[in-house]
């Protein structure tokens, strides 16, 4: 028992780093710059900075600060014609740039020259671009040719840098010299033809060790290390509590309502099965499951808060509960709000859980031990309550302990319907804006809570009913 | 007529009550709007005649614009406006994206909408003066496609893989050290190929052959039995099942849509396949391992049918129907979710008009009902559709049983 329980504990946490890298690929996979949106946070003043060389710096500083010019995973895998320690160059727009550069022309020591000349170029044109016309053109021509992916284009560039830096002879001869520098590079990238070597056919490898993004993330994260929101600035973990602390409340009371209302009236029609009252009933219900939970929530707001019909009912929000007043008023206008929305999200689940538990009831009632307790007189109030209840009642473990990751996670529509700042909404909300230190930590929980539901389901059914064997061996 | 209707039982289901045949019908009446929806509601009418030259706007690329160039005297050509000399219109004449500018937005069904009873919007119109009959014969099409379709390539990745699982268990499948060296190796070779400077159909063809190759190798080797190492097929199909669950749906679409270079109904459609296999693999485990016990598959394994020859003749026939009861359930919920994500704005672009962004618009004017009442409907007669069916035959079953 407690080794099968360790080894599913194991596999749990295996799950859970695949689940945690796939979220982690994906993440780098959204286009756009995430550094971008740090350094609209960390430097402001460079975020839109008209020099390119402070803003280089700044997003370079940013990049250090932040952990994001590591690599990404503990491996790298590159094209062999991939100048060596591409991972490493940011920004990353130049690094698409030397991509697009080298599989163009497939040599990656041209390439890797010509860019470090643009480099000395910017670095030598930008910090004197406030006092002559000529440095301003050069400064701005190197970052455009940084940003240029077709080598063509760049040429031209250059080209035009070389007739402008020749009209005005009283500069530094220094811009000559860069110039012919970098026009002797890109034709020599674009002119001559060279075959691979054997080394650059196959794909070069690069181990990093634990000095990568994903590590560093990953360990940040299991040690609690404090995240900060990029919206607002907050402790991720705190504003993850608060829309917990409302999910919980929305969904336990609506799930608590369905569970009680669905296993009764399943008992109910389980035991009336085949009756007018029960089939108009159980009519309804199936309606009920066929409803979608957003257009209940329309409808309800439309008739009974909206003021077309009625206004009986806030339309959304929790109230200004904030303020004084006593606990139970505060409360009173907080369950006020939550009528609606708990209505809609228990409806739809009331009648699944009502239609498994008739279900259940009614193959409880074929069993053998049912016959066998009406032949020896036992009443059936008392067959029902005593025995066929309690065994009608195992499959509801499974659907509980499946219900219970949805119940964290919170639901979207229903929280966008109402205005509710629970977890669905807040992982939308984040998501939308690439908040990634606030997406993960929702991501990964939930994750968590989904693979230990499944044990907790495995475990607790087995406890309840030592009959089953688990099916995995 | 009595024809068609004799025809009608081959639907599976059909004889089992009213309620049945009531779902049947709408599920048939909404599969033809979705197929024929541009003939029903459009803009262009079938055919019209102007001075004395006939055209079919509907059926060839004749434009507004188009007639206006050939008929100066007409112009501007408007498909309403302009006196054809005869003209045939489709019965809504409106597509789910004309603007009608002259009875303008959120015109009530009820409302004084001019004397023209032919151009009269039956359920109204909504922000953009745009008809919400269109709108709803538009969004037939949307839904039962990606509907049927994501639940279509669930069932093509759930069954195969739910089979597999329930049927090779975790040490059902040996394969000797060789062959755990010709995967690795071969495996390896695929994911490099695709690093070398070779171009795009030498790395294709090479993935295929490679493949291909593998494919070939193991069939030929034949008994599952024979070698020492056990793949845990079972362990793996439920790994990857696990961590289906374990992300979040909206993290998933949200993160494929602006990924994935793809039109964003098909990105939707994909995204609910990928989050739906799962729950079709569940099934499918759950029935093969059932099966497996019965006699006749033992016999057939005694008989040393290779096991995918069991699998496919005498295990897939009988557990199609019970999967056919999880698919039916599954095409529902995954309309539900399509109509929730148009609802919430995700995924289709946004000119896109269907169900969910119909009753998404009733939320910044909450005086239009009939853009909360009308896709409302739909969408809640669809999905009772489905239930019903599907209660049906999963009450054939248990009845069978």
């Amino acid at each position: 028992m407690i080794r099968s329980l360790l080894k599913r504990l194991v596999r749990a946490l295996f799950l859970l780093g695949v689940i945690s890298i796939i979220a982690f690929c994906l993440s780098k996979l959204v286009p756009g710059d995430e550094i971008l949106d740090y350094l609209s946070i960390d430097e402001s003043r460079y975020s839109s900075s008209a020099n390119p060389l402070q803003h280089r710096q700044a997003y370079a500083r940013v990049a250090e600060k932040r952990g994001l010019n590591l690599p990404l995973f503990y491996i790298t895998i590159a094209h062999g014609y991939f100048p060596d320690s591409l991972y490493s160059i940011i920004p990353l727009d130049d690094r698409q740039t030397i991509k697009k550069w080298a599989q163009a022309t497939r040599r990656k020591d041209a390439v890797k020259q010509l860019y470090h000349t643009l480099l000395s170029g910017l670095e030598f044109a930008c910090p004197r671009a406030d006092t002559s016309v000529v440095a301003d053109q050069f400064c701005l021509a190197m970052h455009e040719t940084l940003h240029t992916h077709d080598l063509f284009t760049a040429h031209h560039n250059i080209l035009r840098l070389q007739t402008l830096v020749a009209a005005n002879e009283n500069n530094d001869p220094a811009y000559a010299n860069l110039v012919t520098r970098l026009n002797t590079d890109v034709e020599q990238l674009i002119n001559t033809k060279k075959d691979l070597a054997s080394s650059e056919w196959l794909p070069s490898m690069y181990w990093h060790g634990t000095n990568n993004q994903y590590h560093q993330w990953m360990s940040g994260f299991i040690s609690f290390a404090p995240l900060t929101s990029l919206i607002d600035g907050r402790d991720a973990w705190g504003k993850i509590f608060d829309a917990l602390k409302w999910t919980l409340l929305l969904n336990g009371l609506a799930f608590v309502l369905a569970i009680l209302l669905g296993v009764a009236i399943g008992v109910w029609s389980g035991t009336h099965d085949g009756s007018k009252i029960e089939r108009l009933i159980n009519l309804k219900l199936f309606a009920l499951y066929a409803l979608p939970s957003f257009w209940l929530a329309t409808l309800f707001i439309y008739f009974l808060s909206s003021g077309e019909w009625l206004s009986i009912l806030p339309a959304g929000g929790l109230g200004s509960y904030q303020g004084g007043g006593h606990f139970l008023e505060k409360s009173g206008i907080l369950l006020k709000h939550l009528i609606l929305p708990v209505l809609c999200l228990s409806l739809g689940s009331l009648a699944y859980v009502s239609r498994q538990m008739k279900q259940s009831v009614l193959l409880q009632l074929r069993q053998p031990y049912v016959l066998s307790l009406r032949t020896m007189g036992v009443s059936e109030k008392t067959i029902i309550h005593k025995h066929v209840f309690r065994n009608a009642l195992f499959p509801m473990i499974t659907l509980i302990g499946g219900a219970l990751p949805a119940l964290l996670s919170g639901s979207l529509i229903i929280e966008v319907i109402f205005s509710i700042p629970g977890m669905g909404r807040l992982m939308y909300t984040s998501l939308m804006a690439r908040d990634w230190p606030v997406v993960f930590p929702i991501l990964m929980f939930g994750a968590t809570i989904t693979v230990l539901s499944y044990i907790l389901t495995d475990v607790i059914y087995k406890w309840a009913d030592p009959r089953v064997k688990s099916m995995e061996r | 007529m009595k024809r068609v209707m004799s025809m009608m039982r081959l639907l599976p289901g059909w004889m089992a009550g009213l309620g049945v045949r009531c779902a049947w019908i709408f599920l048939l009446l909404i599969a033809f709007i979705a197929v024929f929806g541009p003939l029903i509601s459009n803009e262009k009418p079938y055919y019209c005649k102007l001075d004395g030259r006939t055209y079919f706007p509907l059926f060839s690329s004749v434009s507004e614009s188009g007639l206006s160039a050939t008929h100066p005297a007409h112009s501007p050509v408007s498909w309403r406006n302009t006196s054809f000399e005869s003209v045939w219109r489709a019965p809504v004449p409106y597509s789910h994206h004309t603007i009608d500018l002259s009875s303008g937005s959120y015109l009530s069904p009820f409302s004084a909408q001019g004397d023209q009873y032919r151009f009269r919007h039956w359920l109204g119109t909504d922000i953009l003066g745009r008809d919400v009959l269109a709108g709803l014969i538009r969004g037939c099409r949307v839904s039962l496609l990606i509907g049927f379709g994501s639940m279509l390539i669930a069932l093509l990745i759930g069954i195969p893989l739910g089979s597999a699982a329930a049927w090779w268990g975790n040490a059902g499948w040996r394969i000797t050290w060789a062959q755990l060296a010709i995967i690795l190796i071969s495996s390896m070779m695929i994911f490099l190929v695709w690093f070398t400077p070779l171009s795009l159909l030498v790395k294709m063809l090479t993935t295929i052959v490679l493949l291909v190759a593998v494919i070939f190798l193991f069939k030929k080797s034949g008994n599952d039995s024979r070698g020492s190492i056990p793949v845990r097929v079972d362990g793996m199909v439920m790994g990857w099942v696990s961590i289906i669950d374990g992300f979040p749906g909206i993290f998933l679409i949200l993160i494929l849509v602006a990924i994935v270079p793809l039109k964003g109904w098909v990105v939707v459609m994909l995204t609910i396949a990928l989050l739906r296999w799962p729950s079709m693999a569940r099934y499918m485990r759950a029935e093969v391992f059932k099966m497996k016990e019965t006699n006749y598959i033992k016999a057939a394994q005694i008989l040393n049918v290779p096991s995918w020859q069991i699998l496919r003749r005498h295990i897939m026939p009988y557990a199609f129907r019970p999967v056919l009861i999880s698919f039916i359930f599954g095409v529902s919920s995954a309309i539900l979710a399509e109509t929730s994500l148009s609802f919430l704005g995700i995924g289709l672009p946004t000119e896109e008009i269907n169900w969910g962004r119909l009753l998404a618009q009733s939320r910044n004017h909450f005086d239009a009902w009939w853009l909360v009442v009308f896709p409302g409907l739909a969408i809640f007669f669809t999905l009772l559709s489905l239930y019903t069916i599907g209660n049906a035959w999963q009450k054939e079953k248990v009845d069978n049983r």
